[in-house]
């Protein structure tokens, strides 16, 4: 991957985020959307690329999913 | 959310609001339950954190009967869209995340030297050669750091992406919100692809579509 491409992928396409906020407040209907199979992304497209790009929500997001495939 | 999911989850609204000891028993089954997510959060963090053994089932304990006193407060806000207890589990996850971030600094001191930002290529993955090939790039990115930055944009992205510290330990030195640093880096972020943009740095080959996101205070 070039230095461009990844300065790209650093600064972002300036796409909806959900923020943190939105995020966390939606983030058990999201979980139990993608365990269910549905696709929680297209129905919420700015908390998915919030979690893609949050490291600390993606985290979160991660252990909730480990919680719950406990 | 299927049939009997929705009556274990009225079950746990019943008997948490009922009073008396049926109430404390399902106060303390909350608890059990939290302390086993926040014990299986903190083990599964356990390898990026900076300390061990005792202190992390401490930081276990202290999540899960936060994160009780959270569900509680909240239970009324819960409108039932998923199961209660993924609703609760993240009251556990949530609170191992700010305890973790809360202790990150007993172990580190916060480093803003501005000579960390030579070290901003190889934090974004970027290979000495890769960056010897885009000098000129990385010299506008630099560039436009110190002058389209303000200083709180530069020492939160300095700290981040530089630093390497969690979000939610700056938020705990810097008394703020994960989600207010977020937009700082959000908004960070923005007008460094703009300055690359207009200067012909790299191609505007996305629309600029910030959305609600652009002008909304993030607080949690």
């Amino acid at each position: 991957m070039s230095a461009r491409t990844r300065i790209r992928d650093f600064l972002g396409s300036g796409e909806p985020d959900a923020g943190c906020g939105e995020t966390m407040s939606v983030m058990h209907v999201f979980a139990e959307l993608v365990l269910a199979g549905v696709d929680a992304a297209a129905r919420y497209p700015g908390v998915a690329l919030h979690l893609s790009r949050c490291a600390a929500c993606g985290d979160d997001y991660a252990g909730l999913l480990a919680a719950l495939r406990a | 959310m299927e049939v009997g999911d929705r009556a274990e989850t009225d079950d746990w609204r019943r008997r948490l609001t009922a009073g008396g000891s049926v109430q404390r028993d399902a106060q303390e089954e909350l608890y059990r339950m939290l302390l086993r997510v926040a014990r299986g959060e903190v083990h599964r963090r356990s390898a990026s954190l900076p300390f061990a053994g005792p202190e992390l089932d401490d930081i276990a304990h202290q999540a899960a009967a936060d994160a009780v006193i959270g569900v509680l407060r909240r239970l009324h806000e819960f409108r039932g869209e998923s199961r209660f207890t993924t609703w609760a589990y993240t009251f556990a996850i949530f609170e191992v995340s700010t305890k973790t971030g809360r202790h990150f600094w007993q172990h580190r001191a916060l480093s803003l030297d501005a000579s960390g930002w030579e070290r901003l290529p190889d934090r974004l993955g970027i290979s000495p050669e890769e960056a010897g090939m885009a000098e000129e790039l990385l010299g506008a990115l630099r560039h436009a750091i110190e002058t389209v930055l303000s200083r709180r944009q530069r020492e939160v992205l300095l700290a981040v992406v530089v630093e390497g510290v969690p979000l939610e330990a700056l938020a705990v030195a810097r008394k703020t919100s994960r989600g207010a640093l977020y937009k700082v880096l959000f908004d960070a972020r923005r007008k460094l692809r703009g300055y690359l943009v207009t200067n012909h740095y790299l191609d505007e080959d996305d629309p600029d579509a910030d959305g609600p996101y652009a002008d909304r205070e993030e607080a949690r």
